[in-house]
């Protein structure tokens, strides 16, 4: 036989854990919209060398001073001819 | 059912109780009145704001952290290039305040009371504006312009940084001053936007210091390979319109010129000025005018989607393309449009991979157009939009 009292206890045990529940929830949905912080991401700069006369071509890691159509240091092992910068790209896509 | 059964039977035996129970049962109804009912009602909207401004002050914070950072970094690559050239008299005191000048300059716009020949006017406003920035930073480094022109769209970017952080900082402090939820939730309605925004612009900053070229230099590169992998007998011309390249090629026997702002500084060039040059001063004869430029993509659509179309494809304020329009139809020339489709971010940071491949089959597309609507030896014009930083000719 349960008596008055422990049945308050378990209606109010009961209830309580409903609320938990309830604000655990809550904050779990919240989560989304309260912590997303800004943050930027780049991804690092490939440098694509091609040679002006044949499809021969090189990537690398992006230097100071490269833009597309600059001539580079390195050469072309068949026409002996500086490469040139044809795309500076990230293969790292944007956030999403 | 045994809890069920234990209520109806203790429920029975509680009538029998005196005192002790009907206390306790009227407080915990109180209790969950309060709780759900009363509570929620006066105090709704009190908890409400206090929600919202713990977002909004997180943003807040956030913007700060990634203004600083930017404005942080836009300095030190100043005072790279001043410690590299050996200017005198230049010291980091000196360029933050010039750069703190420069990001609380105001561009009015012309009034729209009257708007006759408004397009003009706005088109000087913004020349002078672009002049005036470039002018301020050659007065503190005097190199190269490509550079000059690297850092004003920086400084112009850490600008428009600075306005969102000013408006978000308004609204909050609005809304905490009369404890009105309402003026919150409009900034809060927005967050999406705004760091979307603000990524995107942290991003380009990053971008422009580095001289790389990004997603709106699409326009610009596939003008650069046409130039370079399909074109015989390429000749630049010269002119006098400013940050702009011009250069006449063949293709297959027709006669076509290429359109680009001025690489590798971060321009956009002056495009309808070179069209007006072309046309009208040249005496170009075009049978079409096929403008290349970068669009914003839905969320869902794949990046470096491909399409083509009527019209002119310059996007911005609109006064190139109100002027290259006005030409089109003055002339009576067909326009054609080839748009690679990117998402904002991706439009303003380092270009991608995607991005970069989606040019070469813009390439084909122009290719494909100006054998349709040229015959051998007819003229078309061919205009490469948009930012052409990192990409020369
Ligand atoms: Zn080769």
């Amino acid at each position: 036989m349960i008596s008055v009292t422990e049945l308050y206890a378990l209606f109010m045990a009961l209830s309580l854990s409903l609320m938990m529940i309830l604000i655990f929830v809550t904050y779990m949905f919240m989560r989304k919209t309260m912590f997303v912080s800004i943050e930027t991401v780049t991804g690092k700069a490939i440098t694509v060398l091609k040679c002006p006369y044949c499809s021969y071509t090189i990537r690398r890691v992006f230097r100071e001073g490269d833009h597309v159509g600059a001539v580079a240091q390195e050469k072309c092992p068949i026409h002996d001819a500086n490469l040139i910068v044809s795309e500076i790209y990230t293969e790292t896509p944007s956030s999403e | 059912m045994l809890a069920l059964h234990a209520l109806m039977v203790s429920l029975q035996e509680a009538t029998r109780q005196t005192s002790n129970y009907y206390l306790y049962n009227w407080l915990w109804w109180l209790f969950l009145i309060f709780a759900f009912f009363i509570f929620p009602l006066v105090f709704g909207d009190y908890y409400q704001l206090l929600r919202l401004s713990g977002t909004i002050n997180r943003l807040l914070s956030d913007l700060g952290r990634v203004l600083n950072q930017s404005f942080t970094s836009v300095v030190n690559t100043i005072e790279n290039i001043v410690r590299k050239n050996n200017i005198q008299n230049v010291t980091r005191k000196d360029i933050e305040s010039k750069i703190k000048d420069l990001i609380e300059y105001v561009l009015i716009q012309p009034t729209e009371l009257e708007t006759q020949g408004i397009v003009n006017k706005l088109k000087h406003i913004i020349t002078l504006y672009n002049k005036e920035l470039e002018d301020a930073i050659r007065r503190l480094i005097p190199v190269d312009k490509h550079v000059i022109q690297n850092i004003v769209s920086s400084v112009e970017a850490l600008r428009s940084l600075n306005l969102i952080y000013k408006i978000v900082m308004h609204y909050y402090r609005l809304g905490m001053k009369y404890r009105n939820f309402y003026i919150l939730l409009q900034i809060y309605m927005v967050i999406p936007q705004i760091k979307e925004a603000v990524n995107a612009i942290s991003g380009a900053i990053n971008a422009f210091i580095k001289g790389q070229p990004i997603g709106d230099s699409a326009g610009p590169l596939t003008a650069f390979k046409f130039l370079r992998e399909k074109c015989e007998s390429v000749e630049p011309l010269s002119h006098s319109v400013e940050d702009t390249y011009i250069a006449r090629c063949r293709y297959k026997g027709r006669i076509v010129y290429v359109i680009k702002a001025l690489g590798p500084g971060s321009s956009t060039g002056r495009l309808d000025d070179a069209v007006t040059y072309l046309i009208e001063h040249c005496g170009v004869k075009p049978r079409a005018i096929i403008t290349v430029d970068a669009a914003l993509k839905l969320e869902g659509e794949k990046t470096g989607t491909i399409t083509e179309g009527i019209g002119v494809a310059i996007g911005g304020i609109g006064v190139e393309k109100f002027n290259i329009e006005t030409l089109a139809t003055k002339y009576r020339i067909p326009i054609y449009a080839v748009l690679i489709k990117m998402s904002m971010p991706e439009a303003l940071t380092l270009m991608t991979k995607d991005i970069a491949e989606a040019t070469n089959k813009a390439v084909e597309r122009v290719c494909k157009i100006i054998e349709q609507v040229a015959k051998e030896g007819e003229e078309v014009l061919f205009i490469g939009v948009g930012n052409t930083i990192g990409v020369a000719q």
